[in-house]
């Protein structure tokens, strides 16, 4: 499947996303236009792009892409992505403190391929060293989550 | 002489000792962020946002341009030494910069750039000085109907004079309108694509739609490559460059700093366009023209002017109008707007201290930047041999930081990782993703101009004509759309008539 087939059906998806929506939101009068009238077009054209881009035939020049290599090139990007969700749904429990060291130490060891100790020795110096950098030299306000209860 | 009165102004509010220290650290970060590989100055900047919350608007806007002339000129620091272009515009600088850096030559380019950056970044200061307030006096006039024009130009200027193709650019563009209708309609108090989420009510922000879309996105992309880059070891034999280096790149600044001035007012990668087209009219204009490939001055002190002279340019739409027409612009925009700054044509009557403050420290800011950096030159390059497997980690930490320290709402990080999933995804299928940002942040603007304009006229749509300015622009706009389509549509006529004749 070629990347404009790709990005069509990713249009596509977005714009009939849009489009359940947008049908029920008040159309107002042409001199009081409502809320509905800006997202529908926009959502309208959207659906039109993924179409047109999902029928355009494959560029000059592309080739069929290879399945394995899309797919080792998508599996650090998707590790990452996985970790740092697990990171933000702990993020509030846990508290910055203890939650920014455990991601970066599953960080250094799953995704960078650092010895255990290494990872742990960097994940715990960036923790905690980000923690007092933000915290107390930003005054951002961090979650102090299982800490509170200390 | 108004002008000078309101400079020397602008002076007295940027010279205070915090506002030079605040200038000084927003230019050694930005650079630093800048110099990094695997991210760029887009994304650089959108990083440091956050560090600017808890300062007043002002110093904010002070240490903001900092950042801003900083991560630009830290680009071509990785483009020079390591071949790798920090951004597109620096790809010409890769090209002759990196060649000096093998001929032992690495020094002088980096000189010859800091120097060229200064002279063009001064030179469009002094331009936005002179033309933002003109162009804001002409902007109070115009009305909803003229706002709209602009903006529906704006779109499609960008989206032809961007770096994508023109049908490449416009999904990404309504993407973009469709995330920014996300919210409580202010007119009508209606709920748009909310869904029941309290969250969603005030609408996506743009900061964690712009870090992630940029930021994490751009460290996704380079993940991809093996971590365990390595950076060359270069060795910078002299920092200064020879006198006939010097004299060679006199006339490619001068003519880089014309012509990225008058590029940078276009919408698009206009600092992309001014640093090819530079490179382009010194060849052209070069002796022997051959030798560009080889390591000529010329070929990184003209593009190199030119692309500091269109970014700097490039904030007169911003700060007069309202409208970021550039990736920079737009994310300068996500910044002010955050510190409660809206630019456009009532921002030098209502808060002259802040765009007079702003211009002053852009000129403090310039010479920081050529003070900090020579010296500091061989720190910059210490920096690159940090491992970007230990890099990486850091930088989405700083995403999801400086995200949750807006509202503290770990809803606010599910929207930076799903756009950052939705920018890689889109780089993956090489989309521009800035498109999607200045659709964000104008979007609602555009709308609200399109509203108002047929409430004005009683539901007519002949306020669109009625005013020539309006009308002229509108024009514009719909000549350079079939422009589109018959380029697009071309080839594949040619195809079906050749296909006929050779069946006749």
């Amino acid at each position: 499947m070629g990347r404009q087939r790709v990005a069509g059906l990713i249009f596509l998806s977005i714009g009939i996303f849009g489009l359940t929506d947008a049908i029920r939101f008040p159309w107002g009068t042409w001199a009081e236009p409502g809320p509905g009238p800006f997202p529908l077009a926009v959502s309208i054209l959207l659906c039109l792009f993924g179409i047109v881009k999902i029928l355009q035939k494959r560029e000059k020049g592309e080739v069929a892409g290879d399945w394995r290599k899309t797919a080792r090139d998508f599996l650090t990007p998707l590790k990452i992505l996985g970790i740092t969700l697990a990171f933000i749904l702990v993020f509030n429990p846990l508290g910055y403190l203890l939650a920014t060291p455990l991601f970066l130490f599953v960080l250094f060891l799953w995704v960078c391929r650092y010895r255990l100790p290494v990872a742990m020795g960097l994940a715990i110096a960036i923790g905690v060293g980000s923690w007092y950098f933000f915290g107390k030299i930003l005054s951002v306000q961090l979650p102090p989550g299982l800490l509170n209860y200390l | 002489m108004d002008v000078l009165h309101s400079l020397y102004s602008g002076f007295q509010t940027a010279l205070t000792i915090q506002n030079v220290y605040l200038c000084f650290i927003g230019c050694l970060w930005g650079t630093m962020v800048g110099v990094l590989p695997g991210i760029g100055p887009v994304a650089g900047i959108t990083l440091l946002i956050p560090a600017t919350f808890g300062l007043n608007p002002t110093s904010a806007l002070i240490m903001l341009a900092g950042i801003y002339y900083g991560a630009m000129y830290g680009g071509s620091t990785t483009s020079i030494l390591m071949n790798v272009p920090g951004e597109s515009a620096s790809v010409v600088t890769c090209i002759e910069g990196y060649q000096m850096t093998l001929k032992g030559r690495g020094g002088a380019a980096l000189f010859i750039s800091a120097w060229g950056s200064w002279v063009g970044g001064t030179a469009s200061v002094i331009g936005v000085m002179l033309l933002t307030p003109v162009l804001a006096d002409l902007a109070v006039r115009l009305g909803p109907a003229e706002m709209f024009a602009i903006l529906l130009l704006c779109f499609i200027l960008l989206a032809s004079l961007g770096s994508g193709s023109f049908f490449d650019t416009i999904p990404v563009i309504l993407i973009g309108l469709l995330v920014c209708l996300v919210g409580i309609d202010s007119q009508s108090g209606v709920q748009r694509f909310t869904h029941g989420i309290t969250d969603l009510y005030d609408g996506i922000g743009f900061l964690p739609v712009g870090m992630g879309a940029l930021g994490i996105a751009e460290v996704l992309r380079s993940t991809e490559e093996s971590l365990l880059r390595t950076v060359n070891k270069v060795r910078l034999r002299d920092l200064l460059p020879t006198r006939d280096e010097l004299f060679a790149s006199l006339g490619p600044i001068l003519r880089g700093s014309g012509l990225g001035f008058i590029i940078g007012l276009l919408p698009g990668s206009a600092h992309i366009l001014s640093s090819f087209l530079s490179y382009t009219l010194e060849k052209k204009l070069a002796k022997n023209p051959e030798e560009f490939g080889t390591g000529r001055i010329e070929g990184v002190a003209g593009p190199e002017t030119a692309n500091n002279a269109a970014s700097g340019s490039a904030l007169i739409p911003l700060l007069a109008l309202g409208i970021p027409t550039g990736n920079a612009p737009a994310v300068m925009m996500i910044a002010l707007l955050i510190h409660g700054v809206r630019p456009g044509p009532l921002l030098i009557s209502e808060s002259p201290e802040i765009f007079w403050g702003l211009v002053a420290s852009m000129y403090i800011g310039n010479l920081v930047l050529i003070i900090l950096n020579l010296p500091l030159v061989g720190l910059f390059v210490k920096l690159l041999r940090i491992p970007f497997r230990i890099l990486f980690p850091i930088i989405i930490l700083v995403c999801l930081v400086g995200t949750f320290s807006i509202k503290g709402s770990t809803f606010e990080l599910g929207v930076l990782l799903f756009f950052g999933l939705l920018g890689y995804v889109l780089k993956k299928l090489k989309y521009d993703v800035p498109p999607l940002i200045l659709a964000l942040i104008v979007g609602r603007t555009m709308e609200l101009s399109f509203r108002q304009s047929l409430m004005r006229s009683g539901g007519s749509f002949s306020i669109f004509w009625e005013s020539p300015f309006a009308m002229t622009l509108i024009f514009i706009s719909l000549v350079m759309l079939f422009w589109n389509v018959y380029r697009a549509i071309r080839p594949q006529k040619a195809t079906w008539e050749k296909a006929l004749e050779e069946g006749a």
